[in-house]
């Protein structure tokens, strides 16, 4: 029997990343819905960013509420991303009697070693255990990892010999931790001063514009970088490689291995490598290349398209959900 | 193989990586040079430059051998295995000093496996080995396979430097490299024990010895030895171990007696007149020898001609191939009862022990040096030896007077408090269960090591928990505010004593840096992957062990000192250091080449992968580490990772998959260099 209803519920958007399942799997044949509990808080950046495909419980008309409900009382499986409080819990389990549920971890509770497992504590009996095929699946070592998903088609700016190498860069912000600490004062530093001798054109987005006014940013850009500093690579990346970008991060090759299991081909993601200390002769270097640039460029692209199109990658979710009932 | 040959014919060439007035092995090749120079044989010596790297020496030996004639004959040391270059077309004849490797295992450090099986390498394909010594022998088979035809002949003693002297003015000479494997820990005792006797040090750099009684030289020429040897009346040789030892025969030229342990190589050469050989680390019986010899000088003519007969005895009939094997039959000692009895004598208690530690011994010798009793007393200076200081215990300890840092019971938040003394990357919190029977006597234990900060009454944070605390990890957690887990933070090591597993996990994920050891005593635990380390009886056979990271075990769990020095260790091996090695796990590294460019503030060790890239069926992490492990080559970590996991590290060195370790790495966010 397979499974046609799949509804995701999450605590807040989580950037997006359950709606984009749920609108891979309708393209693929299912009905599938993503739920966010709250939005993100009112007065920050991220409010109405990434609720475009999306059903908010908090503050919904009644309209909506009964048409969340009703999604949730027919759902065959019931996607479950991260964390949600006992009391939703309570309402699924009183009105979903059927329902195979999926368990799906995208970040920890808090910076490691805080890789507490919560699936167990949240009362749902999941059939299956999910993890974001990044860096996380070291923690989840026996969960089935899985990509996140790039909503976006491909389309890219190649750079031409006369143009400077364009960077686009989101800057972060200081945090501790082994996996959080993704800021870096040099790397600021240090793109400054390369943008300054005029070596590169740096793209430094104000805070938090809507996914697709930066993906169309990125894909005039030449050059992503994810953050250079932990050894994992992130949700930029990924999009970086679809904007056919030269995609920069310091992610370890178990994280590049475990996401290439995720693929068709297998093959590693073409990212390029550099750590804090690299980096500005890895720009330079790239600079001074226009066809060096391009080369990569065009490998990144065709890498997302054989390999990352959400119709390739749905099929790691489609097979968790056919070994379920 | 045996191939008869006649070194008259052709060049003899020693090869000599040491190079260094210190080296006993150049010491021995200028002797031997001079002697069988005397005797007719053409010889020369290939030596390494001062700075230069011994894999660019291996590397110019060929080169330079191709001047001498057709068919040389090359002798070298197995250290370093110089040879390793040179072809099959060359005669080889190792002869076995003393090994770098069986140093560093004799004193239980660590040794690289490459290095071993290089030089056994070379041992195999040798035409001749020869030993200075049986206990050379014996000791080299404990490293590596060796023929069956081994010629033992002593070295040769320098020429005589023997003279009418008048009234020495130091009663005891001690002379060598001021290291531990030359025993300064005995003699240090023997120094404070005997304040009426005067000790003259001739050594390669200040002692810094403040006892009235001695004296010291730097001895970097054969003036100053020989000015040395010649004011002294005797010389002491305390060396845990020597293949001969090139001081004391150079002691015996000069007329100086020698008082050693009887399983040095030199104890094999002459009889009691010149060398006076005391049982195997009774440091009494050596202080009585010396008290005993300065009463009565020998003042015979040294033994030179008829010990250097020996040597050329044996070399010529080791070329030809017959004669007698082994020149020293006179004053050979049984190894292996000198063994047992060491064993013995380390072993004061239950003969239980005793037997346990001897299977150890006869199933993995080399295990036995590096982890034992033996190499306990070898390793740690002044602590078996009696210069420690400590504290006597103290008979009852009353917890109502010791600030607790936190107590931890079943409802409220919990709250800690702040650290006694602040000690960089040593603080240390004991959590015990509230009614703990050994509290007392443990916590007595460990204010009594007045050597160790940590542990001492003014820095030891103390902590209780109530046993009947239920619950899961998160809750746990959740009982921990922001503003607590910031004072958790001051913690470096926390030791927790029978907790259950659900507490073991909720300290570990509360922060970032602390070193979580969970001590069960008399609690059992499910879940080996939670704490850091562990310390446990030895009889623990709980499933899901493997896959502990470390763990120490110990035989008396409820011996509250065996527990403070487990403590003790894994706080010592886990503290911040300022130089931190790569150390090898297992696998062939060509340093220079499969090292080249690390960075060891990225990456914390080096994967070597060969094969194709790992595919799995199903993407989960497990399988994937699984099927990449079985084409690892080599792994290796820096030494303060390389500690956390020692047990798994173990593991893999013993041949198990490195697919255990490089989970538990990854797990805790380390980050491996993988080439390919």
């Amino acid at each position: 029997m397979s499974a046609i209803n799949i509804v995701h519920v999450s605590q807040t958007p989580l950037v997006g990343a359950p709606a984009k399942i749920a609108k891979a799997l309708c393209k693929a044949g299912f009905n599938s819905s993503a739920i966010a509990l709250t939005d993100y808080p009112q007065k920050g950046p991220l409010y109405k960013k990434f609720t475009d495909d999306m059903l908010v419980w908090n503050g919904a008309s009644a309209a909506q509420l009964s048409l969340i409900k009703s999604k949730l009382t027919d759902a065959d499986i019931i996607h479950v991303h991260n964390d949600i409080p006992k009391d939703t819990v309570k309402v699924i389990l009183e009105n979903n009697t059927r329902a195979g549920f999926v368990y799906q971890v995208h970040s920890p509770l808090r910076e490691g070693p805080l890789y507490v497992r919560r699936a167990e504590s949240i009362g749902l009996p999941f059939s299956a255990h999910l993890v974001v095929a990044q860096y996380q699946p070291r923690h989840y070592q026996d969960y089935i990892a899985v990509p996140n998903l790039v909503d976006f088609e491909p389309g890219y700016t190649l750079r031409s010999d006369s143009e400077k190498l364009k960077i686009i860069f989101s800057p972060s912000h200081s945090r501790s931790g082994r996996w959080n600490a993704k800021y870096s004062e040099k790397v600021e530093n240090d793109l400054k001063a390369l943008a300054q001798i005029g070596a590169i054109e740096l793209i430094w987005p104000e805070t938090a514009l809507h996914p697709n006014e930066l993906m169309r940013l990125r894909q005039a850009a030449h050059v992503t970088i994810d953050e250079v500093m932990t050894g994992a690579f992130h949700q930029i990346s990924l999009e970086g490689l679809c904007a056919g970008n030269v995609t920069i991060n310091r992610a370890d090759y178990f994280s590049k291995a475990i996401f290439a299991q995720c693929t068709p081909s297998k093959i590693l993601p073409p990212f390029v490598y550099s750590d804090e200390s690299s980096l500005s002769s890895v720009l330079l270097r790239l600079a001074q290349n226009p066809e060096l640039t391009r080369q990569i460029q065009i490998e990144s692209v065709r890498y997302f398209t054989d390999n990352m199109l959400s119709s390739n990658l749905i099929d790691n979710f489609k097979n968790v959900y056919s070994k379920i009932q | 193989m045996e191939v008869i040959r006649n070194f008259h014919a052709g060049d003899y060439v020693f090869i000599d990586p040491f190079s260094s007035p210190a080296s006993g092995v150049s010491a021995y090749i200028a002797c031997a040079f001079n002697i069988l120079c005397s005797y007719g044989v053409k010889c020369h010596v290939i030596r390494r430059d001062g700075l230069e790297d011994i894999e660019d020496f291996r590397r110019r030996v060929p080169g330079e051998l191709e001047k001498y004639g057709d068919f040389p004959v090359v002798e070298a040391p197995e250290s370093l295995a110089a040879t390793k270059y040179i072809s099959d077309k060359f005669y080889l004849h190792i002869r076995l000093h003393c090994s770098k490797s069986l140093g560093a295992a004799i004193q239980g450090e660590k040794y690289l496996e490459s290095d071993v099986s290089d030089e056994q390498k070379e041992i195999l394909r040798a035409d001749w080995i020869s030993a200075p010594s049986h206990v050379a022998v014996a000791a080299s088979r404990y490293l590596f396979k060796l023929p069956g035809n081994v010629w033992v002949y002593p070295n040769p003693i320098p020429p005589m430097k023997y003279g009418l002297k008048g009234d020495p003015q130091f009663d005891v000479a001690f002379l060598g490299r001021w290291q531990s494997l030359k025993g300064i820990n005995f003699l240090k005792k023997l120094i404070n024990d005997m304040p009426d006797v005067s000790f003259r040090l001739g050594v390669d750099r200040d002692p810094k010895i403040k006892n009235k009684n001695v004296s010291w030289m730097l001895v970097d020429s054969d003036e100053r030895k020989s000015n040395l040897l010649n004011t002294s009346r005797l010389l002491v040789l305390p060396s845990l171990f020597e293949t001969a030892s090139m001081v004391g025969l150079e002691a015996i030229s000069h007329g100086v007696q020698i008082i050693c342990w009887k399983h040095l190589g030199i104890a094999e050469y002459f009889d009691s007149s010149w060398v006076e050989k005391v049982d195997w680390f009774k440091i009494d019986d050596f202080a009585l020898a010396i008290r005993d010899r300065l009463n009565n000088i020998n003042c015979e003519v040294p033994p030179v001609d008829s010990l250097n007969n020996l040597f050329v005895d044996g070399f010529f009939s080791m070329s030809r191939g017959s004669g007698n094997r082994d020149l020293l039959v006179n004053y050979k000692v049984d190894i292996s009862l000198l063994i047992k009895e060491t064993v013995r004598h380390s072993m004061k208690n239950s003969q239980g022990k005793f037997k346990r530690k001897l299977n150890k011994f006869k199933r993995d010798p080399k295990g036995f040096f590096a982890d034992s009793a033996l190499a306990k007393m070898f390793v740690r200076p002044g602590a078996e030896i009696g210069v420690k200081k400590s504290l006597p215990l103290v008979s009852s300890v009353d917890f109502s007077k010791v600030n607790d840092f936190v107590n931890i019971d079943n409802d409220s938040r919990i709250r800690f408090g702040d650290v006694k003394k602040q000690l960089y990357g040593l603080n240390t919190l004991l959590l015990m269960p509230s009614g703990f029977s050994m509290a007392g006597e443990l916590v007595s234990c460990l204010w009594s090591q007045a050597d160790f900060s940590p542990f001492k009454e003014s820095h030891l944070n103390i902590g209780w928990f109530d046993s009947g605390v239920e619950g899961s990890a998160l809750d746990f957690i959740n009982r921990i505010d922001l503003d607590n887990k910031k004072k958790l933070e001051e913690i470096d090591f926390i030791f927790v004593v029978d907790a259950p597993d659900f507490m073991v996990e909720g300290l570990r994920s509360c922060t970032t840096g602390v070193r979580l050891i969970s001590i069960l005593v008399d609690c059992k635990s499910d879940n080996f992957e939670v704490a850091d380390a562990y310390i446990l009886s030895s009889v623990n056979d709980s499933s899901g062990f493997s896959a502990a990271r470390r763990f120490v075990k110990i035989a008396e769990i409820d011996n509250p000192m065996q527990v403070a020095i487990g403590m003790r260790r894994l706080v010592q091996e886990s503290k911040p250091r300022d130089i931190d090695l790569l150390l090898p796990v297992f696998g062939d590294f060509d340093l220079g080449f499969d090292l080249i460019d690390f960075d060891a503030n990225i990456f914390q060790g080096v994967v070597l992968y060969s094969g194709d890239s790992p595919v799995v069926s199903d993407p989960i992490f497990d399988s994937l580490i699984n099927e990449f492990s079985r084409s690892v080559k080599g792994m290796m970590l820096l030494e303060s990772v390389y500690m956390k996991y020692k047990s798994l590290c173990d593991e893999v060195e013993r041949g198990g998959s490195p697919a255990n370790l490089i989970s538990a790495c990854l797990k805790d966010g380390v980050l491996l260099d993988v080439r390919y």
